[in-house]
């Protein structure tokens, strides 16, 4: 571990700005709320892009740092092993290729950070280093790297593998794929011999950035370690206050074991906060949006199934999971489900909350605000990535609660931006 | 497949206008998407944008930052088949389709590669390869999975029942399983059927030293330099387009073709003469609209969903290459 140079602001950053928290929105280009009271006119229309155009300008409206455009390559066949539910519960597909909405978005925006997520175990190297210097020089150095390794086998099977590599070796693989990626963004002519990729190309399109912001979400132990090593921006899921905390300082403490400067790299939470009038409507919200009943329930259980690649539509929902389960997907998350419905069931286990939310985020945009401000006192930084895909699909309605009603309350107690600082997107970054 | 003519008349004793395409000069991405912008405003049936090197930016990533300054006109990008598996190919060039709502088109550019990039995985890479009939072999493969893919949604996959639970028909997207002899790709694609079926494809005739290669005999729009190779060209694939390159622009010659490809305009003064003297003569004075596959006269049945063979064979190329003809 060495690398790290990151990005410099251009000035440096005063004790307002280091108040303020960064805030990113995760989405992904797939229908939007099509079955849910808010879904629009045309429940297809999502298609040609123009919903996420919109929501990039309301998101640039708010002041919001970034968009991160998720991404996977994959019909899941996990539940019940057809696609049958996923086409049921769209998770993952139907979707998009971000890419071309990302470069759509660098033109209908003009101070947004644009993320875009592509797989070091899905695409050539030299691809990805052309396709992110491209964003980057469409958005005049606003483009981000959000890295991925993959984890879906029938991804693999899509460009002529059979299988993905086990988990530690896919990070071995990021490293040096990132370290490949770099020599392209820096060097007019690149010869590389690695262990892995193979490179003699005589020239590349450079960035605009010196490279373009890294963003990354491991979880595990060699994930944090390749963050600390390469991310500007890391966002990540912990559940609840402790282990955000010990989050955070798990990624500063590599970081400065490897004697780097522990701020070098961001870290945000992914939140998904449910907003109403009062407490006690956002609770019946919540209570609806997170009810083993309704269609939603089917929704995070084909989710499960497919971050852990465990078949959940084999268990019945009103026992535990059996104690010799076992499975060649994710064993921890196996093992987690087990704890959890043990002297209960699948059903009341996941009842009542969310996966996708670092803390519960339910109330006004009052409560909600103090919750926020709460935790980054307590965590020590540095933001939130909005997300709802994990509790329903977005919707124009989710984006003005959130946007008109959270954000300016936040801007109000000076803990957003309410305008966009000078330079590039990483140098904004480094500001904060 | 139409059949020759021996004598078709000039365009424009037909009475039918010629269609224009444009190819876009590479360098400045801010003077290129003023220029697409200013090309769709004038009518102009296509842009053809600049790709081919990796010191180049990519052309659907401009295509796509295009999309909304230039609403209408036709967005192909000129793309190596050996940057990437037939997967990403096959799903950007879908998702381009679908943002610019049928506007999307690929000008095939299958030549060797220059430049090596490999890794330790056993996949066929074109990086060294010379010999133009094993490029060409690995072109129609390449082909061959990229239409497989395109195809695995069938029209009206999409079926957004609230009622039944149902957002996808799961009978109306097949999983190909396509195996050829440089390429396999599991499928199906992740993404729905785009608004042309799949983009429009375009090759340059002849494209190399290889005669009745892959990429001239499934286009479906071929490009000539010269008026005697009209007729040829015009034996493979419905439409056929002369390439006017730079002052050639200033006055179109007569020809037997569809309409022309102009190509290297880059002096300021001759782009001026060709953008607001030349094309108002050649196009209608409001532009054409609706797919791009439309306006430059494709058979719609080239683009069809066809029915994937129930028993794919492991040599799967003669399956599916069938849809790109
Ligand atoms: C906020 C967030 C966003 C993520 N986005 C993606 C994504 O777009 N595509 C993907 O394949 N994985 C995505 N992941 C999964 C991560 O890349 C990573 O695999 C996961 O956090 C587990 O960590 P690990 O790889 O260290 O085990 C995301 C994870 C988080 C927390």
């Amino acid at each position: 571990m060495t690398p790290q140079p990151g990005f410099l602001p251009r000035s440096s950053p005063t004790d307002d700005a280091r108040r303020r928290m960064i805030l990113g929105w995760f989405v992904n280009y797939m229908p939007t709320a099509w079955n849910r009271p808010w879904a629009g006119s045309d429940p297809t229309s999502w298609t040609d892009g123009e919903f996420y155009l919109d929501m990039a300008r309301a998101l640039e409206r708010a002041s919001i740092d970034l968009v991160m455009l998720e991404d996977s390559s994959v019909v899941p066949e996990n539940f019940g092993s057809s696609m049958t539910a996923e086409f049921a519960a769209t998770t993952k597909s139907p979707k998009h290729d971000p890419l071309p909405l990302a470069a759509a978005i660098s033109q209908t925006t003009e101070r947004l950070g644009i993320v875009t997520t592509m797989s070091t175990s899905l695409y050539p190297p030299h691809r990805l280093a052309q396709l992110q210097s491209t964003l980057d020089q469409l958005s005049d150095g606003r483009a981000g790297w959000n890295i991925v390794t993959s984890f879906e086998n029938l991804a693999a099977q899509n460009v002529g593998l059979d299988t993905l590599w086990e988990h530690d070796e896919r990070y071995s693989r990021a490293d040096e794929y990132v370290r490949l990626a770099d020599e392209f963004w820096t060097k007019d002519s690149v010869s590389f011999n690695g262990s892995y990729y193979q490179a003699e190309v005589p020239g590349t399109l450079p960035p605009v950035q010196r490279r373009p912001v890294l963003c990354q979400a491991g979880g595990s132990s060699s994930g944090m370690d390749f963050a600390a090593k390469w991310a500007d921006l890391i966002v990540s899921v912990p559940t609840g206050l402790p282990a955000m905390k010990a989050y955070r300082d798990g990624i500063r403490q590599r970081l400065e074991s490897a004697g780097n400067a522990p701020d070098a790299c961001r870290v945000l939470y992914m939140i998904t906060p449910i907003l109403a009038e009062t407490v006690a409507d956002a609770e019946a919200k919540e209570a609806r949006m997170y009810s083993p009943d309704g269609d939603n329930f089917l929704r995070r259980l084909v989710q499960l199934s497919n971050v852990s690649e465990i078949d959940f539509a084999q268990y019945d929902l009103d026992q535990p999971i059996p104690e010799d389960a076992t499975t060649n997907g994710a064993q921890s998350i196996l093992d987690a489900m087990k704890a959890a419905t043990r002297g209960s069931s699948l059903r009341q286990a996941m009842a009542g909350k969310g996966e996708s939310t670092s803390l519960r985020l339910v109330g006004t945009p009052q409560t909600v605000a103090d919750q926020m401000e709460e935790a980054m006192d307590f965590v020590g930084g540095d933001g939130f990535l909005l997300f709802h895909g994990g509790g329903g699909l977005i919707s124009r309605h989710y984006l003005d609660e959130v946007l008109d009603g959270l954000v300016p309350e936040l801007q109000r107690r000076g803990l957003a931006q309410t305008g966009y600082g000078p330079g590039t997107f990483g140098e904004r970054l480094a500001a904060r | 497949m139409p059949t020759a003519d021996p004598a078709p008349p000039l365009a424009a004793e037909t009475g039918t206008q010629p269609l224009v395409l444009w190819s876009v000069e590479g360098g400045d991405l801010r003077r290129q998407l003023a220029s697409i912008a200013e090309l769709d405003a004038v009518g102009v049936d296509a842009v053809v944008l600049p790709g081919g090197s990796l010191a180049t930016a990519d052309p659907i990533l401009i295509a796509g930052a295009a999309s909304r300054r230039a609403p209408r006109v036709g967005l192909i990008a000129s793309l190596s088949p050996w940057l990437q598996p037939p997967f990403h190919t096959a799903r950007v060039l879908g998702t381009l389709d679908a943002l610019t709502r049928g506007r999307a088109g690929w000008l095939v550019d299958p030549a060797p590669t220059k430049f090596s990039a490999t890794d330790d995985t056993d996949r066929w890479t074109a990086s060294g390869v010379s010999d133009l009939a094993e490029l060409d072999r690995a072109f129609a493969d390449y082909l061959a999975a990229a239409a497989a893919l395109w195809n695995s949604w069938q029209p009206g996959a999409l079926v957004a029942d609230v009622g039944g639970g149902q957002y996808v028909d799961p009978a109306k997207v097949q999983v190909p399983h396509y195996r050829g002899e440089f390429f396999s790709v599991r499928g199906p694609l992740n993404m729905p059927r785009s608004p042309q079926g799949r983009p429009v494809i375009l090759a340059r005739w002849p494209i190399g030293a290889v005669v009745n290669d892959t990429a001239s005999s499934h286009a479906d729009v071929l490009i000539v330099s010269q008026q005697a190779d009209v007729s040829a060209a015009r034996n493979q694939t419905a439409t056929v387009l002369l390439e006017l390159h730079g002052t050639a622009a200033g006055a179109p010659p007569a020809t037997t073709a569809d309409g022309y490809l102009i190509s290297g305009v880059s002096d300021p003064a001759l782009y001026g003469h060709v953008v607001h003297t030349v094309l108002p003569g050649l196009l209608p004075p409001t532009g054409r609209r609706g797919l791009l596959r439309e306006r430059l006269r494709l058979p719609a049945d080239a683009f069809d969903w066809t029915a994937p063979n129930p028993n794919p064979t492991p040599n799967a190329t003669s399956a599916t290459t069938k849809d790109l003809e």
